[in-house]
C-alpha cells in the first residue's frame, strides 16, 4: 500500500480510472433510443439513421429490452458527494455541550453561540445555512460516528475502504459500481451513472459497468450544433471497426462515447452555468442531468481540499460554505417533480483528530458524521456520537456505525435493495427514509 | 535489410512517429539491430530550455513543458525524450507538491541526459534531486523522526516491486537516507550531517552504513538492491523469497519497460532475456533496451496492435503532422486528456494504455485536434490561403477547385502531407466525408485526420 503521507489528490487520482471503452458487444439502451430518436431529441435521427453504426448494431437486438424508456416513477436516484481530504466532522456537526470537545479542539473549537443549533447538544457549522433550513423541514438525516473496523490513516487506503464499501479488502470495484452492475446486468449504458466534473472515482466503477465521466460544463464535441459538425461526427462514428484489433476499436469507441455524451448532454446543460464554484457547478450540472430524465440513477461529485493540517478554521469554513452552496444550487435547479426521487449523501475518507495541533489544524482521524438529504429522508440524528472522554493526544475516535450500514440503509431504503450482495454481508438498515422514491410523504 | 513495416512500428514506439524520411534512413541499415543502435545513439547533452526573463515560476513550468513537448517532436533523436517521459512517469515527482518548476526542470533534464545510460547512476542521482527530496519528503527524514515515504517507494514502486522486502528493510533504508535534504531558500541540495542516522543496520540481508562517508549510506541501499541483497524469507511475495534482489529488480524494470513500449503483458522469455542482459551489463540501459527492441515478440501482431498513445504522445504525433511547435499546445487541455507534463497524478505515475480511454478524455483529445488543426491554417481565409502541414502546404485553391470533383484524391493528398497512414476503414470514412461535405468545408479533413483512432494508436 502507498504510504500514509501520500496526498489526498494523489490518493484520489489513484482511485480514479478511465471508464474503459470496452469492446461493446451490443448497443446500449440509451444509444438505441437515441439512434431511433426516442431518447434524446429527434434532431439526431436524420443524420444517424442509415449510418454504418446503426446497421452494425441493430440486427439481433431485442427491442423489448429498451421499451421501458426513461426511468420509472419509483426509481430512486442517488447523488454522492465526496469530501476529499478528510473532513473534520466535529466542526461540521458540533457537540457543543461536550466540554471535552472544547478542550481537545482548543483554539479551533466552535462555541454553541457560533453554530446553528439543532438540539441541546448539537450545532451545525455556521456556514451550513441551507442544510440547517432543510434540517428544520425534517429533510436531513445526520448519521453519527461513521467509520469501519481497524481504521487506516492513509488517505489512499481509507478512501479505498469508503469507495469500495468493503473495508479491508483490495479494492477492485466501488459500492455504487456494483449497484450499476446489478442494475444494468451486463448491458452498457452511458446514461445510467455519471461522475461529474473530474475523473471517475472508484465509487462508481463496477466489475462490468462504469459511470460516465461528464464535464461540469456544456460539451461541444458531439453536440452537432451545425450540419458540418454532424458530418464530422458521423465520419468519426464510421471509423469504428473490429478489424484493427480490440484496442483500436476501444479507441474509436471512446471517441464515439465522447460524441454520444456531447450529443446527449449538450442540449440539457446551459452555457454558461449560474454556479461558479467547483462543487456548485457539478451540482448544477447534476440537477440538469436529472431534469432531462436521461436515465441517470447515480451521480457522483466531489471536491476538496479538506486535509486541514493547519489553519483549519478558514479552510474548513470555505469547504462548508461550498457544500452548503452546492446543495442550495442543486435544489434551485432540480425540477420540483424530481424532488422526492432524489437523495443526496456525503462521505469523506475519514474524520480528524479530536485534539487540534499547534498549527491550528487537525490530523488524520477516524469516525465522523455525514448527511443524507432529501424530501423523503426522515430527518433526525442516527447512530451514536463517538465519545470524547479519555481521548489522549494521538488517540482516535471509536466509530459507532459501520459505513456498510450507512450504505445498506441507502441501498435498501432508496435504491431498490441488494445491499447484502453489494456489501458482502448483512448490515443494519438505519431506516433513514419516510417514504420510498416517488412516494408522497404523509 | 529490416522490413519497412518493422521499422515503422519500431519508430512509432521509440521516436513517437515514423516519418517517411526517417523510415527510409533506417530501412537502409543492414540489420534491425543497426536500426535500434541508431535510435539509441543519442547526444550526451540534449540541451535545455531558456525562459522568458522575469516570468513566474508557474510560467517557467509551462514554458518548460512546451519546450519538452517540442523536443519530442523535433529532436533528431526523439528516443532521448521518449525515455525521459518514461522515467518521468516512473521515478515520479509532480510540480503539484514540489511547487518549484526549476526543480522539476532539473529532474527531467537529468532523465533526458541520463535516461539511456545506467540505471544505477540514474537512480542515485534521481534520489538526490530537489524535486524528489521534496516530493517524497526525504527532506524531513531525520534520525529523530524518520519519514519512510521515499525509502518505501524506492523499493515498492521504483526498483524492487511490492512484497519483495519487509517493513524492517523499509525502516533500515529510511534511516540510511536520513540527512539528504535541500536548502529551502535556494532550492539546492543540502547535506544535513546532524540529521543522519549512521548506525549500521541490516538491509535485505546485508549490513549497511559501514562506510565512513555518511552521504553514501543512502545510495548504498541502491547498490545492495542491485548487488548482493536477498529477498527476505518473510517477504510477502513468496515466489521471490531467497532470490537475489538484483534479479527481482531487473525483472521489475523490464516489465515496466515492456508495458511502456510494447503495451502487452510481457512474455516470460522476454523478461528472462531482458533480466539477463541487465545484470550482465551491470544495469546499463542501452543493451537492456536493445534486447527488448530486438526480440521477435516485440514485432508480434498483439504488440503491433497493443498500445494506445498517451495524451502527450498523441499530441506529439499530432504536431508531427503539421508545422506547429510545442508552444502551440494547450497544457490545460492536455491535463483534461489525462496527462500534463510535470504533473503525474501520483507516485505510481500514469496508468497507461487502455486506462487513457474515457469519454471525457477523448473530448479533450478532440479539442486538442481542433485547436491544432485550426492553427495550421491561420491565413486560410484572408492571408496566405494555405494549410501548413508536415510535408508542405495545401492551398485553398487546391482544396476548393483542383480537387473539387476528386474528393478521394484530396484525402490522399492530405494524408501524404500529414505523413499519416490509416486503416482501410478509417480511409473509407474519410473518403465518405470528403465526398459528402461541401467543397468549401473540406479543409476540416485536417481536424478529422487528427481525430482518427489511427492517430491515437502507437
Amino acid at each position: 500500500m502507498l504510504d500514509s503521507d501520500i496526498s489526498t489528490a494523489d490518493a484520489l487520482a489513484h482511485l480514479s480510472v478511465a471508464d474503459h471503452a470496452d469492446d461493446r458487444a451490443s448497443l446500449d439502451r440509451r444509444r438505441f433510443l437515441q439512434l431511433i430518436g426516442m431518447g434524446l431529441g429527434a434532431g439526431a435521427v436524420g443524420s444517424v439513421l442509415g449510418s454504418p453504426v446503426l446497421d452494425k448494431f441493430l440486427p439481433g437486438y431485442d427491442a423489448s429490452a429498451w421499451a421501458a424508456g426513461p426511468i420509472g416513477a419509483n426509481d430512486g436516484i442517488l447523488v454522492v458527494i465526496g469530501m476529499y481530504g478528510g473532513n473534520d466532522g466535529l466542526n461540521m456537526v458540533v457537540p457543543v455541550s461536550d466540554p471535552n470537545y472544547a478542550t481537545q479542539h482548543g483554539s479551533i473549537a466552535l462555541t454553541a453561540a457560533n453554530t446553528l443549533p439543532i438540539d441541546a447538544d448539537t450545532g451545525l457549522h455556521p456556514n451550513l445555512t441551507e442544510i440547517k433550513r432543510r434540517w428544520d423541514l425534517g429533510q436531513v438525516a445526520i448519521v453519527e460516528g461513521l467509520g469501519y473496523p481497524t481504521p487506516d490513516l492513509s488517505h489512499f487506503t481509507s478512501m479505498a475502504n469508503w469507495m469500495s464499501g468493503r473495508p479491508g479488502t483490495t479494492p477492485t470495484s466501488g459500492w455504487m459500481g456494483r449497484w450499476l452492475d446489478n442494475y444494468l446486468a451486463g448491458s452498457r449504458d452511458l446514461f445510467a451513472g455519471a461522475a461529474i466534473g473530474g475523473s471517475v472515482p472508484l465509487t462508481v466503477i463496477g466489475a462490468s459497468s462504469v459511470a460516465t465521466g461528464v464535464p461540469s460544463s456544456k460539451p461541444t464535441f458531439g453536440a452537432d450544433a451545425t450540419e458540418a459538425e454532424a458530418l464530422r461526427s458521423n465520419a468519426i462514428r464510421a471509423m469504428s471497426t473490429s478489424n484493427q484489433g480490440a484496442l483500436h476499436q476501444a479507441v474509436s469507441n471512446a471517441f464515439v462515447d465522447a460524441l454520444d455524451v456531447g450529443k446527449g448532454l449538450a442540449p440539457v446543460i446551459p452555457d454558461p452555468l449560474v454556479a461558479t464554484g467547483a462543487l456548485s457547478k457539478s451540482m448544477e450540472v447534476a440537477a440538469h442531468l436529472l431534469n432531462a430524465n436521461l436515465g441517470f440513477r447515480v451521480l457522483t461529485v466531489g471536491w476538496g481540499d479538506f486535509d486541514s493540517h493547519a489553519s483549519q478554521t478558514y479552510m474548513q469554513g470555505q469547504r462548508m460554505l461550498e457544500l452548503d452552496e452546492g446543495v442550495r444550487r442543486f435544489y434551485e435547479v432540480l425540477a420540483p417533480e424530481w424532488g422526492n426521487r432524489v437523495t443526496v449523501m456525503t462521505f469523506s475518507e475519514f474524520g480528524r483528530t479530536s485534539w487540534s495541533n499547534s498549527g491550528g489544524g487537525t490530523d488524520h482521524g477516524t469516525a465522523a458524521p455525514h448527511f443524507v438529504i432529501g424530501p423523503n429522508v426522515k430527518g433526525g440524528r442516527y447512530g451514536q456520537r463517538p465519545s470524547l472522554a479519555n481521548i489522549a493526544r494521538w488517540q482516535r475516535l471509536q466509530h459507532t456505525v459501520d459505513l456498510r450500514s450507512y450504505y445498506a440503509s441507502v441501498l435498501d431504503g432508496w435504491m431498490g435493495g441488494g445491499s447484502s450482495t453489494i456489501l458482502g454481508g448483512t448490515y443494519e438498515n438505519l431506516g433513514l427514509f419516510r417514504a420510498g422514491p416517488g412516494q408522497p410523504v404523509a | 535489410m529490416p522490413a519497412q513495416r518493422d521499422i515503422e512500428h519500431l519508430l512509432r514506439r521509440t521516436e513517437f512517429v515514423a516519418r517517411p524520411a526517417r523510415v527510409a534512413e533506417l530501412v537502409a541499415k543492414p540489420t534491425l539491430a543497426d536500426a535500434v543502435a541508431d535510435i539509441l545513439a543519442v547526444p550526451a547533452d540534449p540541451g535545455t530550455a531558456t525562459f522568458t526573463p522575469g516570468i513566474t515560476d508557474w510560467d517557467i513550468g509551462s514554458e518548460y513543458a512546451r519546450y519538452w513537448v517540442d523536443r519530442m517532436v523535433y529532436s533528431p533523436k526523439p528516443m532521448q525524450e521518449r525515455m525521459a517521459l518514461f522515467w518521468h512517469g516512473h521515478f515520479v515527482s509532480s510540480r503539484s507538491k514540489v511547487s518549484v518548476s526549476l526543480a522539476m526542470r532539473d529532474q527531467i533534464d537529468l532523465y533526458r541526459r541520463e535516461g539511456l545510460t545506467n540505471l544505477r547512476t540514474l537512480a542515485k542521482k534521481m534520489s538526490l534531486t530537489v524535486a524528489m527530496l521534496k516530493y517524497l519528503d526525504n527532506n524531513v527524514n531525520r534520525n529523530t523522526s524518520p519519514n519512510q515515504n521515499f525509502a518505501r517507494e524506492l523499493m515498492e514502486l521504483f526498483l524492487l516491486g511490492v512484497g519483495n522486502y519487509t517493513e524492517a528493510d523499509v525502516e533500515s533504508a529510511s534511516r540510511a537516507w536520513t540527512g539528504h535534504s535541500y536548502d529551502s531558500a535556494t532550492y539546492t541540495y543540502l547535506w544535513r550531517p546532524t540529521w543522519h542516522d549512521g548506525a549500521r543496520k541490516s538491509f535485505l540481508g546485508v549490513t549497511i552504513n559501514r562506510g565512513s562517508d555518511a552521504t553514501l549510506h543512502g545510495p548504498e541501499t541502491i547498490d545492495v538492491m542491485m548487488g548482493s541483497g536477498i529477498v527476505p524469507s518473510t517477504a510477502t511475495n513468496v515466489a521471490n523469497r531467497g532470490r537475489r534482489t538484483r534479479e527481482v529488480l531487473a525483472e521489475h524494470i523490464s516489465r515496466k519497460l515492456w508495458a511502456e513500449f510494447a503495451g502487452t503483458t510481457a512474455p516470460a522469455a522476454v523478461i528472462t532475456a531482458m533480466r539477463t542482459t541487465a545484470i550482465s551489463s551491470n544495469f546499463s540501459l542501452k543493451p537492456w533496451i536493445t534486447t527488448m527492441l530486438t526480440r521477435p515478440e516485440f514485432y508480434a501482431d498483439d504488440v503491433r496492435k497493443g498500445l494506445v498513445r498517451s495524451p502527450i504522445a498523441a499530441t506529439v504525433a499530432t504536431l508531427a503532422t503539421t508545422n506547429l511547435r510545442g508552444a502551440d499546445i494547450s497544457l490545460s487541455t492536455l491535463e483534461a486528456a489525462g496527462q500534463r507534463p510535470l504533473f503525474p497524478p501520483n507516485v505510481s505515475g500514469w496508468r497507461t494504455n487502455r486506462s487513457w480511454l474515457n469519454a471525457a478524455a477523448m473530448t479533450a483529445r478532440a479539442s486538442i485536434a481542433s485547436s491544432l488543426a485550426w492553427k495550421t491554417m491561420p491565413g486560410y481565409s484572408t492571408g496566405d490561403l494555405l494549410i501548413h502541414l508536415a510535408g508542405g502546404t495545401l492551398s485553398r485553391t487546391e482544396v476548393r477547385d483542383t480537387y473539387r470533383y476528386q474528393p478521394v484524391q484530396l484525402v490522399q493528398r492530405v494524408l501524404d502531407l500529414m505523413q499519416v497512414t490509416v486503416s482501410p476503414e478509417t480511409r473509407a470514412a474519410l473518403d465518405n466525408y470528403a465526398t459528402t461535405a461541401p467543397y468549401w468545408d473540406r479543409h476540416q479533413l485536417i481536424r478529422l485526420v487528427m481525430q482518427t483512432p489511427d492517430l491515437h494508436m502507437a
